[in-house]
């Protein structure tokens, strides 16, 4: 995998001849004869922040989890930056990062330790490295020696920053959040908010699962709502300023107020 | 409160996972007779001594029911220690129940009762079969049955009391060992070693019963006379049991006994009680600042990382430092003690068999070194399993599935082979094993791991499956269990017809290499589709 050099923040020039950044086509997936994806479509503008919201259970997950290649789908096409992430999965992989939902590291290494293992997988070249490796632990906060320790002794929050630096550390195009906000204290929360807006103000996209609604309507360009399998609302945060208040109405609408 | 909190005890200390009921009952019952069988045989070893010891001395059997039953007493400390050290100090455990109105006292009490239960059933199946059988055997009164009942849940209470006392140094030293994986690494290899010796111990100890057709060859009378000056000592098991059986100083030896329980029990419970608001509230966990140097970041060649990762999961991963390294290190050390001892029973004990069987020991000490490296490498060989929940990491890297699950096996393959290398060296240097059963041990024991590791990762995929039946990992044990059995029958079949030498390990050597050519067969496709197809969160 040939990697380019550029700075996470910055523009890319690749990119300038895209229109969508992630594009779910007519998307199926069932467990045994649990349907939970049924005809899924939606295209995340480039340089958009996505929300894709929904009460649990619903598919959220699985959906990000077809999108980074962690599960086979039934049917459907997925496109990352105009490429299949079947047919040129490693591709496809190396354009994204992602945080999920639960922190999952190797705990037996430190966090330096870690970041050097994604940075390999990724193909980073050491100076590009060094580079995003000291902006990143600038803005989350994270000690030269809390990185030398095993990340096994990390509080949660701390493991949640780990994921959250190993997912940018080698300038993906398309970043996906599943749930980020669990765990974190609400300095990180703020950076994290600022990072999203930044993230995308350069032609990369964002594309974010939460149940934290205030942190949907407060980053989100637009948001899509699922239910049943498919996307039942589709909001245009900028074209309709009104609903980033009311985001919360429209959701507990969707699912007929609280269960 | 207190007995819904023991009823999650059991939950979270349950492990298995049915998928139906019947594999429960089925479960259940394989369980029953397990522990049938084991009373059966516990009791007959101890008859079996039993009776030779009366030869030698009148008090002898006295002195052997309180020694078996004081070894039994501090296994179940040492057993008990490992569950109070789990039910106090689970981490996750706390984390949900320290939150809830619930006082810390029914939380402990909870924990307590559960314990105690565990080491009163325990004891009722190890302990009362003995003194049954010692009553039978000298025909007591009733009486003396009735205690043999009692008897478990009287000194389970000694035994919580004990291992609360020592509970908290216990946790003490687990974190420190979990923080140092070199000295873990020290102290596993250590234990290993010991346990080595005990097997060896036991093994000559069978050696010598066997010579003498009965236990007397390693049991004379300055034994049991030892022994009777060692449980004197043997506080206050002995001190009951005097005066349980004899009637003498009865009121002294319960005074003890119920004396030290109370001690134990006063400064078990307040310990433990103390230190577990404290190491649970009060944040022992933080870990103090590292102050290593910082060493220069890098990037490594992606295969390098790759190999660097596997070998960080199989040395600085606890679950595997004494299920695999230690024992892989202790290899050449485990086999050359084993065989060496076999070679002594089958020439002393089963020489007239050499007529029928004439490659009998060669056979035997072959099969011996395939089953010590199919059990050990089959701790290693499920290497998807090994990243746990770090699956997700190896999917979403966008590195080639073949590349990975090549660097997976690199490094089990090549430790196990390493092992192998040396234990076989070690063994015809020293004469234990010839030239032939060198390069034939080499040759299949190369192909076990080999099969076992190719084999366990397709089947660790496989069992990953979102829509499988039936899981196959057991195939894994199978396979190293059975595949040195089947060779050793082949061998026998060969050596009974009296087929030469050579043409015997030829033709094993050449049955071992054909079966791994359909676990090569489309190899590169079954590895690519399975590792698309399996999940993550099993």
């Amino acid at each position: 995998m040939e990697y380019k050099e550029n700075d996470i923040f910055n523009e890319v020039d690749e990119l300038k001849e895209i229109d969508y950044s992630l594009v779910i086509k007519d998307l199926y997936k069932s467990y045994g004869k649990k349907e939970v994806l049924r005809g899924l479509s939606l295209n995340v503008k480039k340089g958009e922040v996505f929300g894709f919201i929904g009460k649990n259970g619903i598919g959220k997950s699985t959906t990000i989890d077809c999108i980074v290649g962690l599960k086979d789908y039934d049917s459907g096409e997925i496109l990352i930056l105009n490429t299949d992430n079947k047919l040129n999965s490693l591709k496809t992989k190396s354009l994204i990062g992602y945080v999920p939902s639960e922190p999952v590291t190797y705990e037996m290494m430190s966090g330096n330790e870690y970041l050097e293992f994604i940075a390999s997988s990724y193909g980073m070249i050491e100076s590009s490295f060094r580079k995003n490796y000291n902006f990143l632990i600038n803005k989350f906060k994270m000690s030269p020696t809390d990185m030398n320790r095993k990340i096994r002794e990390y509080s949660h929050g701390m493991k949640q920053k780990v994921c959250l630096m190993a997912s940018l550390i080698h300038n993906p195009k398309l970043w996906i959040l599943d749930e980020p906000t669990v765990g974190l204290d609400i300095m990180v929360y703020e950076v994290l908010l600022k990072m999203i807006k930044e993230f995308a103000h350069n032609g990369r996209t964002v594309f974010i699962t939460s149940h934290n609604i205030d942190l949907v309507s407060k980053v989100c360009d637009r948001v899509a709502i699922i239910n049943e399998g498919r996307v039942i609302e589709l909001i245009d945060l900028n074209k309709e300023p009104l609903k980033r208040r009311d985001l919360s109405k429209i959701f507990f609408k969707i699912y007929g107020d609280i269960e | 409160m207190v007995f819904d909190l023991v009823r999650k005890e059991r939950y979270l200390n349950n492990t298995s996972n049915y998928k139906h009921s019947y594999e429960k009952y089925l479960m259940w019952l394989f369980k029953f007779i397990g522990i049938a069988l084991f009373i059966t045989l516990e009791c007959f070893i101890y008859l079996s001594l039993n009776k030779k010891i009366d030869e030698y001395s009148e008090y002898g059997i006295f002195d052997f029911l309180v020694f078996f039953l004081f070894i039994i007493f501090i296994i179940s400390i040492i057993n008990s220690l490992f569950i109070s050290r789990k039910l106090l100090f689970n981490r996750l455990d706390n984390e949900v129940i320290l939150p809830l109105p619930i006082s810390s006292g029914e939380i402990i009490y909870s924990k307590l009762f559960y314990l105690y239960f565990n080491e009163v059933l325990l004891n009722l199946c190890i302990s009362t079969p003995l003194l049954i059988c010692f009553g039978a055997t000298n025909t007591l009164i009733p009486y003396f049955y009735v205690f043999s009942i009692i008897y478990p849940f009287l000194i389970s209470l000694l035994i919580i009391g004990i291992s609360l006392t020592f509970v908290v140094p216990f946790e003490y030293l687990y974190n420190f060992l979990k923080k140092h994986d070199l000295v873990q690494f020290v102290i596993s290899s250590i234990l290993v070693i010991l346990l080595c010796f005990i097997y060896k111990y036991l093994l000559d100890f069978f050696l010598a019963s066997l010579n003498d057709s009965s236990f007397g060859g390693v049991l004379s009378s300055e034994l049991v006379n030892a022994l009777h000056k060692v449980v004197t000592y043997l506080v206050p098991l002995n001190n009951i049991f005097i005066a349980i059986i004899n009637k003498e100083n009865v009121m002294s030896a319960w005074l003890i006994f119920f004396g030290l329980i109370l001690v134990f029990g006063l400064i078990g419970i307040n310990l433990s009680t103390y230190f577990y608001n404290k190491m649970n509230k009060l944040d022992f966990y933080q870990i103090k600042e590292n102050k290593k140097n910082n060493r220069d970041l890098k990037v490594y060649n992606i295969n390098k990382a790759l190999i660097k990762k596997e070998f960080t999961l199989l040395f600085k991963d606890s679950s595997y430092i004494f299920s695999y390294t230690a024992l892989l290190i202790m290899m050449p050390f485990l086999s050359y003690i084993v065989i060496s001892s076999l070679n002594a029973i089958i020439y002393d004990n089963l020489r007239v068999f050499s007529g029928l069987f004439p490659e009998l020991t060669n056979g035997l000490s072959l099969t011996l070194i395939l089953l010590f490296i199919g059990v050990i490498n089959a701790n290693a060989s499920l290497s998807i399993s090994r990243e746990n929940k770090c699956i997700e990491i190896i999917k979403y890297i966008p590195v080639k599935p073949i590349k990975q699950i090549i660097f997976k096996l690199i490094a089990p393959i090549s430790l196990s082979s390493i092992s192998l290398i040396i234990s076989l060296i070690i063994l015809v240097s020293t004469g234990v094993i010839n030239y032939y059963i060198f390069i034939v041990s080499l040759i299949i024991g190369l192909v076990m791991i080999i099969f076992s590791n190719v084999g366990g990762v397709l089947i660790d995929m496989h069992d990953r499956l979102s829509n499988i039946k039936h899981k196959l990992s057991y195939l894994n044990n199978l396979f190293s269990l059975g595949f040195p059995f089947i060779i050793l029958l082949i061998h026998f079949l060969l050596s009974f017809i009296k087929a030469p030498v050579w043409a015997i390990y030829l033709i094993i050597s050449i049955l071992s290499l054909v079966i791994l050519i359909p676990l090569f067969i489309n190899i590169n496709k079954r590895i690519e589709k399975l590792f698309r197809l399996m999940e993550v969160n099993i």
